[in-house]
């Protein structure tokens, strides 16, 4: 990402992201583990009132677009390190409270809205329930070591992401299977 | 290699742009002294102009140069080409293209003027351009166009004179002069119809080359001694490629100096470089391709490399 700011500075572009996932987990220090991709949920526009809004990142702009392939052909990073399949999100609804829950970072000309612990467990309960126990996001979740209170709110934003009848009942195992673990 | 060896390359690379883009300039007017190199190859004047005009910083000789030239012989010149190319050259050289423009007297460059901003650079000094050397070998393609007008068919007839023989393709033909491969087409059809070119419609691809007899008529001016030889003949040679390459790195060292960029940024700019202008320099004949080029994990060195072997090029074919 230092690389991929120092890029669009280079050329007087600028970006500014929000980061969930993987890199999120290893930069705020909630999870060390190594990562191939950064997923982007939102790319954050200024408003006239000076505040921030969120917006989908998709499409992406060319320009970013451009700068995130040269990173990837220079660090001999897969094409699609930062991605933004996570923002298929936008179509259901994101987490709430997203927006308070991000830390920013900046890395040259590119400044990172890293997700935070709230919105990290909603993510990782819902892509564990989905994934199951034996996947990435079932290992995250666990190394957050979400309290009993954490993962309740966070299933009450997940359950409503799938309309199926049995769809609570999954969420509620895998928050079973979390508490159970040392 | 370290990003102070930016500074050599860029040095590098600016001389040979340097004493080039005067040495042509001497062999199209008297004004210019030729310093150490003699010119045998055809200039490209759009090219010529658009290089002037990236260096017009370095030395102030050259702005002076290029307004007296619009100002008396913007005639010779062709926007749509210089247009085209310009965009094959960095962002200094295609903004100071308006700026040519407000100088030039011809009407064809009118609406270009329009586009000229106001600079901080210094006001040109009158310093009037001489008579232009139109017999000059090396100023064929002004001559031709002196005779026939500024326009595509007297680049095209200029370009096959200046292949001795060899026959080009259309897309060569094209990528060269910065015309359209369909326009180049219609043109080249039409200097065949008149006699200047001949066809060649049974290779694997149509290729044209200059018709028997015309070389000579046309290089070798009357006025000149009738001694010269066919190997004495301008070659034409792909300036525009080659400018546009060695500004583009004398651009980015600058931008690096100037904004500070860190290893990698100038590693990721050069490595930019070469993927943009190496094919290019390739198929202009310019370099050969090597495998140990393409070996060379650091761009940095990739690019030294690349603006030696230009350079040598230079001196070559000049």
């Amino acid at each position: 990402m230092q690389a991929l700011g120092e890029l669009l500075e280079s050329d007087g572009l600028s970006a500014r992201l929000v980061v969930v996932g993987g890199a999120s987990l290893n930069l705020l220090g909630l999870v060390e583990r190594s990562t191939s991709d950064v997923d982007v949920i939102a790319v954050a526009e200024s408003r006239s009132d000076g505040a921030i809004a969120l917006v989908n990142p998709e499409p992406m702009a060319t320009t970013l677009e451009t700068a995130i392939a040269k990173v990837a052909r220079d660090l001999r990073l897969p094409a699609n390190w930062m991605n933004t399949e996570v923002a298929l999100q936008w179509i259901s609804g994101l987490p709430p409270n997203l927006e308070a829950d991000l830390t920013w970072e900046t890395f040259a000309a590119l400044h990172v809205g890293l997700a935070g612990r709230k919105t990290l467990i909603t993510l990782k309960l819902f892509a564990a329930t989905d994934a199951g126990i034996r996947s990435v996001h079932m290992q995250d979740l666990i190394a957050l070591r979400p309290t009993d209170a954490e993962l309740q709110a966070a299933a009450n934003w997940v359950v409503t992401q799938d309309a199926a009848a049995e769809f609570p009942n999954l969420v509620a195992g895998t928050i079973r299977y979390v508490s159970q673990q040392p | 290699m370290s990003v102070s060896s930016l500074r050599t390359i860029d040095a590098a690379a600016r001389r040979t742009v340097l004493e080039t883009s005067w040495a042509q300039w001497a062999a199209l007017t008297h004004t210019a002294s030729s310093g150490k190199r003699e010119v045998t190859s055809v200039v490209d004047a759009e090219a010529l102009v658009l290089i002037s005009l990236f260096l017009q910083e370095d030395e102030r000789r050259l702005r002076d140069m290029l307004s007296s030239m619009a100002a008396r012989y913007s005639r010779f010149l062709s926007v749509h080409r210089a247009q085209s190319l310009a965009t094959t050259f960095p962002e200094p050289a295609r903004e100071r293209l308006a700026e040519f423009a407000s100088w030039a007297t011809h009407p064809s460059w009118l609406r270009l003027r329009k586009l000229a901003v106001q600079t901080d650079a210094p006001p040109t000094r009158d310093k009037t351009i001489s008579e232009l050397r139109l017999l000059s070998p090396p100023a064929i393609q002004l001559r031709l166009r002196t005779a026939f007008g500024v326009g595509l068919k007297s680049d095209l007839l200029t370009y096959l004179l200046c292949q001795h023989d060899q026959p080009s393709t259309l897309s060569d033909l094209a990528a060269s002069l910065a015309y359209t491969e369909r326009n180049t087409r219609v043109a080249a059809d039409d200097l065949v119809d008149a006699g200047f070119a001949a066809r060649d419609d049974y290779s694997a691809q149509v290729t044209y080359r200059a018709a028997i007899g015309v070389s000579s008529f046309f290089l070798f001016p009357s006025t000149q001694k009738p001694s010269r030889k066919k190997e004495s003949a301008p070659r034409w040679t792909p300036w525009a490629v080659i400018y546009a390459f060695l500004a583009h790195v004398a651009d980015m060292a600058q931008r690096s100096m100037r904004q500070q960029w860190s290893t990698y940024v100038v590693s990721s700019k050069s490595r930019d470089l070469i993927e943009q202008h190496y094919p290019l320099l390739i198929r202009a004949r310019v370099v050969e391709w090597s495998g140990q080029m393409v070996a060379l994990v650091d761009p940095l060195s990739a690019l030294d490399r690349l603006v030696a072997e230009t350079h040598d090029a230079v001196v070559r074919r000049l």
